[in-house]
């Protein structure tokens, strides 16, 4: 790793010039999340062409690793991770399984090679490529195997599978046929916590994909539900014109067509947005609808 | 929301940030700085109420800086480093991939969370690239970033006791 000295902090500065380029680029083409891309592009261009590059000081990748820290950390809110305790154990499992597909293709890497079998391990090993190339070192010629393999997963990790991962999570994947609304419950036990009604500007707002022809029920619904990976579902609710409250709305309201309401769990991942609108952890999903807020479901599904 | 409360808010949690991933830094952990950083501004953000918003510049600097890092880790050294072997290691790299994202995609539901995050919480490597790239899509970011680390964790254990064992 680079040494912090002035050398290094002007290439550095010529690499950081170039991400900017590189962002900027990405942006002008439109590139669905392309700033990552984008930066890193340009910045494996410019070290390719010079091979004089110094590389970047270890004090500058701590500095990125505190600011994405930072960032990472001020995105989970309170009460967020206590959602992870339920799935602690198949975490673990999906690591094990992780470092087991490593173990796997390395052994494979050295037979088909010729490469001895700790330089296979190494180089396959699923992660911390640094800690890698540190031990790789005391391999003597098979390091610089070890270490490229290692830098052509990342660059296969962050570029090809990044690029696809952007363009394919990016656009919208469902087709909507229930229209729906759903209540976000978050945490494993709703009655610990609070309930947030998706608000207009929220992009998450559920959309099924039911099979053709096939009649929507309640029962329908929750199987659509289940297979969007929600966790729990506590209740299903059809709002439809004859409901009390429906009736009593606008006269768009009454010739609009049924609304499917859900009240689920979504422990993992939840990310609260600023304008979320909180409801009283007491409200159950039948008071909800009651209580005239068909309306608010009825905006949010005009606004998306 | 009030723009002294927002300052205040942000610079609360850049500065429990920059302690955290110091520490972390110096502990010697791996990607210490980013679990550093990451633990005390969870804490910093529970302090705040969960009120607390980061500057879109400061999003765009790290995601430069990260970009930067690892797009300068493709040197000639490297590509030359390959040689013959550069066919064999885009087949394991394939395969390598491939799996762990079959994993990811059937431990997904299990986990709770959707496909997309399951994947991405599966990919081989780049802790801080695949977490920014998380965040960027909204994916379920305690998830991903976990088992990441956890897998961090484990390959660190595995290179020592490669290390250990064989290297000795």
């Amino acid at each position: 790793m680079a040494r912090l000295n002035v050398g290094t902090l002007l290439t550095t500065l010529a690499l950081l010039v170039s991400g900017a380029a590189g962002i900027a680029l990405a942006r002008l083409l439109r590139i669905p999340g392309g700033d990552l891309l984008g930066a890193m592009t340009a910045a494996a261009i410019v070290t390719l062409l010079n091979p004089a590059t110094y590389g970047i000081p270890g004090e500058i990748r701590v500095l990125a690793q505190i600011m994405v820290g930072a960032l990472i950390g001020s995105q989970i809110r309170p009460g967020a991770l206590a959602g992870l305790r339920p799935v602690a154990g198949r975490v673990l499992l999906l690591s094990l399984a992780l470092i087991l597909a490593g173990f796997g293709t390395g052994a494979l890497f050295s037979l088909a090679t010729g490469l001895s079998l700790p330089a296979g391990l190494l180089a396959l090993l699923p992660g911390g490529a640094a800690d890698v190339a540190a031990v790789a070192l005391e391999l003597g010629d098979e390091a610089p195997i070890v270490v490229g393999v290692q830098g052509l997963r990342q660059l296969l990790v962050l570029g090809v599978l990044g690029v696809a991962f952007r363009v394919g999570f990016s656009g919208k994947r469902r087709s909507a046929i229930v229209r729906m609304c759903v209540v976000e419950v978050t945490g494993a036990s709703p009655d610990t916590t609070r309930r947030c009604l998706m608000p207009a500007r929220f992009p998450r707002l559920l959309q099924l994909r039911m099979p053709p022809g096939s009649e929507v029920t309640a029962d329908a619904v929750r199987a659509a539900l289940q297979s969007n990976y929600v966790l729990r579902i506590h209740d299903v609710r059809e709002v439809t014109n004859q409901n009390p409250a429906a009736s009593t709305g606008t006269s768009r309201a009454a010739s609009s067509p049924p609304i499917w309401v859900a009240l689920v769990s979504v422990p993992l991942g939840h990310k609260l947005r600023p304008d979320s609108r909180w409801l009283p952890s007491d409200v159950a999903l039948e008071e909800l609808i009651q209580s005239g807020e068909r309306d608010a479901l009825q905006q949010v599904l005009d606004a998306t | 929301m009030d723009r002294y409360l927002v300052l205040r808010g942000n610079i609360v949690l850049i500065g429990s940030a920059t302690l955290g991933g110091l520490a972390g830094w110096v502990s010697g952990l791996p990607a210490g700085a980013l679990l550093g950083s990451m633990l005390a501004s969870v804490a910093a953000q529970r302090c705040l109420g969960g009120q607390a918003n980061l500057w879109t510049w400061f999003t765009l600097a790290a995601r430069l800086l990260i970009g930067v890092g690892a797009g300068a880790l493709v040197t000639m050294e490297v590509v030359a480093g390959l040689g013959s072997t550069i066919l064999w290691a885009l087949v394991a790299l394939f395969a390598l991939i491939t799996t762990t994202l079959a994993v990811g995609a059937f431990a997904a539901r299990h986990l709770g969370v959707g496909l997309e995050s399951g994947l991405v919480a599966s990919a081989p490597g780049g802790i801080v690239e695949l977490s920014a790239l998380a965040e960027d899509l909204s994916l379920s970011m305690e998830v991903v970033f976990a088992i990441h680390v956890v897998r961090r964790f484990m390959v660190v254990g595995v290179v020592m006791v490669i290390a250990l064992v064989w290297l000795a």
